[in-house]
């Protein structure tokens, strides 16, 4: 598998980029950004009047001074998706807000705090700091999910197997 | 004149359907009828208590309540109770432990069923 | 596991391999093959795709294990083949119509519990120390494969950039049915980062 790259941003209209694990990508319309979530998060950055978006797959809560790859930690992931999306806006301030997707915990036997919740609480308290609205969420359950964010629309679409899609 | 003898009564506990199935089907081969099945430790020690069967196989690994603590519990409340550990599970530790608390046989799966079907007919008599 | 020498913990997955490969074929009454054999520390990047890129449904059943040997073990497969091991046990060909009912899904189950303590059973005796090894009852699951291998590496805390994981696939005669064996111990609490290799 190939290393997640820092940001990518795709030519062929409504290119479908599928990010890694660890991954973070930004675009702009049109373009559709894809993850597989299972105990994972998907943060997904996205500004409506210009039609940007990114979306990271968080792997951990805290990167603890290692930082790479950014997408990889919550609190590297949050700055590297803003820096990344503001250099794409150039001159025009950003309004962003954030969604978030996954942390599922599939096993039954696993104890302790899941990884998947320990994501979550990172990332809330990590978009709070930085002032980025939490608009909507499908994270927990025991299912995986296929997350993809259309950045023309804005539109996110969640699909988990045997199940219906949902939208956020 | 013939006797009539009153079949003897086996009561299956293990969470796999699949592996009640075959043990069913080799018990039943054997001449022994079926009283009922578990699917965990707590349900096996209900079950006993409402079945009174002649003999109980027992997983190991299962939910709720497992085998092992199962057999302690089924041992302590019936004395008489007489049961063969079927698992997948054989560590020596396991093993003896079992037999320590009362079980009269330990079958590690997969078994081979002419090997079952002989332990069942032996407890037959 | 981390503080074995790598060869020892070498010799000794492959001795449960071959353990888990008989026990297997015992339950399915036909000769299987070990066609893959992995004992490796990896990137977190390539554990995950470590069935290949897919991105369709894989059908994985899990056992967490406890005692002084930790981790989880998880029998993965293609839905094909799942149901093919399923029409094995059940004594029936395997056919295109073959769905996931109570019994195929038992079968699989009953399958990983089977072979996943055979493999046990032999890490249990590879050491001096008498080692128990407990298993969880298996969880089955059906799920995007990246969500599923996700969720196995990540099953452990991650206290270095890679995960140490052993993989046996199992090719059975007769079918074209393939399944992995995979087992991520737990890390030591007291090891330190870096690959075992």
């Amino acid at each position: 598998m190939n290393a997640p790259e820092a940001s990518t941003t795709p030519s062929t209209p409504a290119a479908t980029l599928t990010v890694p694990i660890g991954g973070l990508a930004t675009a702009r319309s049109p373009c559709c950004l894809r993850t597989f979530l299972g105990s994972c998060v998907g943060v997904a950055l996205y500004d409506r009047r210009l039609h940007l978006g990114g979306l990271a797959h968080v792997v951990l809560p805290d990167s603890a001074g290692h930082g790479l790859p950014p997408g990889k930690y919550a609190d590297t992931a949050v700055a590297a998706l803003v820096s990344e999306l503001e250099a794409l806006a150039g001159s025009q301030p950003l309004r962003l807000t954030a969604r978030l997707v996954g942390g599922a915990k599939m096993f039954a036997f696993q104890s302790g705090p899941a990884v998947g919740e320990q994501n979550v609480e990172a990332l809330e308290k990590l978009l709070k700091q930085a002032n980025i609205p939490l608009v909507a969420r499908d994270c927990g359950g025991s299912k995986g999910r296929r997350m993809t964010l259309d950045v023309g629309s804005g539109q996110i679409t969640i699909e988990s197997v045997g199940q219906p899609h949902t939208f956020l | 004149m013939s006797e009539t003898t009153t079949p003897k009564r086996l009561l299956v506990v293990d969470d796999a359907l699949i592996m009640r199935a075959m043990i069913k089907d080799i018990a039943t081969q054997a001449g022994w009828e079926i009283a009922g099945e578990a699917t965990n430790g707590r349900e096996c020690l209900e079950r006993y208590r409402d079945l009174s069967p002649d003999l109980v196989t027992l997983d190991i690994v299962m939910p709720e309540l497992d085998g092992v603590e199962a057999l302690r519990q089924l041992r302590q409340d019936h004395p008489q109770a007489e049961v063969v550990m079927v698992s997948a599970i054989d560590q020596k530790e396991k093993l003896s432990e079992c037999i320590r608390l009362g079980a009269r046989d330990f079958i590690v799966k997969p078994f081979d069923r002419d090997h079952l079907r002989s332990l069942f007919q032996r407890y037959l008599g | 596991m981390n503080n074995q020498p790598v060869d020892h913990v070498r010799a000794a997955c492959r001795a449960a391999a071959g353990l888990a490969s008989a026990s297997l074929s015992k339950w399915l009454s036909r000769p299987v093959t070990i066609t893959v054999e992995q004992v490796e520390a990896m990137p977190l990047e390539q554990a995950i795709g470590l069935l290949g890129e897919q991105e369709g449904t894989i059908c994985g059943c899990a056992m967490g294990i406890s005692g002084s040997l930790q981790g989880i073990l998880v029998l993965l497969c293609d839905d094909d083949a799942g149901l093919a091991l399923a029409a094995m046990l059940l004594g029936r060909e395997p056919s295109a119509d073959d769905e996931w009912g109570d019994l195929e899904q038992s079968a699989v189950v009953e399958t990983t519990n089977i072979i996943g303590c055979a493999y046990l059973n032999a890490m249990a005796d590879s050491t001096d120390s008498p080692i128990a090894a407990m298993p969880s009852p298996p969880w089955f699951l059906r799920d995007f494969a990246p969500a599923v291998m996700q969720s196995i590496v990540m099953a452990q805390p991650l206290t270095s950039e890679t995960v140490f994981l052993t993989r046996t696939e199992f090719s059975i005669e007769g079918s074209p049915a393939r399944c992995s064996l995979v087992f991520v111990p737990a890390p030591e609490p007291t090891a330190a980062s870096g690959a075992t290799e």
